[in-house]
């Protein structure tokens, strides 16, 4: 039964939030790339081992500058991909870091492994960045389904690596975030009560600690969209996304506060803009180089029926629930 | 039965092993086939509201209700959508089985906690059946010499 949904416009109209506003600019969000070594099913990026897009050194030392020129931009958040695989990835962080502004690694924990990567979670350590690491769920099952057979368990052993250097640990400044997703067509649980199931089960079962749970929900886009078509699953969802419309988390959306950079200095209000190719409306400015902060802070928000995913029941954003 | 016309059920037995395929069909007044798969659409699911078209005073009351039983309280929204989905499987209802087993993934639920569940609605369900084995031996027990 086709069911004609709200488009997401109107309801931020419904709340009082249409045209969606930047209300700041306060974290840069730098994809660095989408080379992986792994490729999950769920995926926004469409990443993977074979991907080569991958941001150059010229336009890390763009980002650096932009750093270095706004030190409202607090917080540098880097994401890919596997960003630690982008060759600038620990120039940028240590530069940020150097310079006083907090820096999140987006870490699929596995790349802990790799060749290479042996002094990764040490150089982490080191320069105190904030590792938000992808955990689907407690139990191999569904992790392995969304991000291939073998990842719960090299995640473990780096969940227990990062606890080993005092990530997570409390009484130390190592913050270790997990991110739970749905493994499927379903919205993601409360966030508080799945913090406390899964800081008990990874305690009685592996003795892992970790500092907050974020509950993310998917995106209809990429992977996850194919998905959604391939299982008949499309429709339903976005009924249940649109349904579950939140205005008070549409008012929280991370991108108000958030410029997302594209591996080639393309700028966006989010990640998932970034995938859908739906550059920040600023039009001259939309790119790393010509960073106008006074611009993107009171810039109008690129909005589609996708954001219905940020904004349905307690929202969803890179830090988790807003609502 | 849809429209008061007659009704039949398929029943086939595949082979001697009961290996049983079953569907049941019914005949309408306008001899239209309908199967189980039709009656139970689970595009019904998100109507539930039309329920409400001769009465939406009561329906409105049963809905504040529903709501509210499902709130957390002592017990938390995992726990009530585990018993929810128990009951489903007691009742049985594939609507409510359908909508259970989502709010269970929803509330985080892993299929090894849910299927225990089930398990447990199915042992109840058991036990019930037997345990009314002891009215059938008291009747037998009341007449026999």
């Amino acid at each position: 039964m086709a069911t004609i949904l709200p488009t997401f416009a109107q309801s931020l109209a419904g709340a009082n939030l249409f045209p969606l506003l930047a209300t700041g600019v306060s974290t840069l969000q730098v994809n660095v790339g989408k080379r992986c070594n792994q490729a999950c099913h769920h995926c926004h990026v469409d990443a993977g081992p074979n991907r080569t897009e991958e941001m150059n050194r010229d336009t890390a030392e763009l980002v650096v500058d932009v750093l270095r020129r706004h030190p409202e931009l607090t917080t540098l958040d880097i994401t890919g991909g596997a960003p630690e695989l982008n060759p600038h990835f620990r120039y940028m962080a240590s530069e940020a870091r150097g310079m006083g502004r907090h820096v999140i690694d987006r870490c699929n924990l596995t790349i802990l492994f790799e060749t290479g990567q042996e002094t990764l979670a040490r150089f982490l350590a080191d320069n105190r960045v904030e590792v938000v690491a992808s955990l689907p769920f407690y139990l191999a099952d569904r992790t392995d389904k969304q991000r291939g057979l073998g990842v719960f368990s090299k995640s473990v052993e780096g969940l227990l690596l990062l606890n080993s250097l005092g990530y997570g640990v409390d009484g130390t400044d190592l913050t270790l975030n997990l991110v739970y997703n749905p493994n499927g067509a379903f919205l993601p649980p409360d966030q508080t009560e799945m913090e406390a199931e899964y800081r008990r089960e990874l305690m009685a079962r592996h003795g892992i600690v970790f500092t907050n749970l974020f509950t993310l929900t998917n995106l209809p886009i990429a992977r996850f969209q194919h998905f959604l078509e391939r299982s008949g699953n499309l429709d339903k969802y976005m009924a249940k996304l649109s349904g579950a419309f939140n205005g008070a988390a549409a008012s929280n959306v991370m991108c108000r506060s958030l410029v997302s950079v594209g591996y080639d200095g393309t700028l966006y209000d989010c990640d998932f803009n970034q995938m859908l190719e739906l550059p920040v409306s600023t039009g001259t400015t939309s790119h790393i180089r010509n960073f106008d902060a006074h611009l993107l802070a009171r810039r109008e928000i690129v909005t589609g029926a996708h954001c219905y995913g940020c904004t349905a029941g307690a929202g969803s954003s890179c830090g988790g629930a807003v609502a | 039965m849809p429209n008061g016309g007659s009704g039949y059920f398929l029943y086939t037995v595949w082979n001697d092993k009961m290996c049983r395929s079953v569907s049941f069909m019914w005949k309408t007044s306008q001899q239209k086939d309908i199967s189980l798969a039709d009656y139970y659409n689970d595009d019904d699911l998100p109507r539930f509201a039309e329920i409400g078209r001769e009465r939406p005073d009561l329906r409105d009351k049963f809905f504040a209700y529903y709501g509210a039983t499902l709130e957390a309280g002592e017990l938390t929204k995992r726990e009530k959508a585990l018993i929810g989905l128990a009951v489903a499987h007691a009742i049985p209802c594939a609507y409510c089985i359908d909508s259970f087993a989502q709010t269970c993934l929803e509330a985080g639920v892993s299929t090894a906690q849910m299927v225990e569940a089930i398990h447990v609605a199915a042992g109840i369900r058991g036990g019930a059946t037997l345990i009314h084995g002891l009215q059938t031996l008291n009747a037998v027990d009341k007449v026999s010499m």
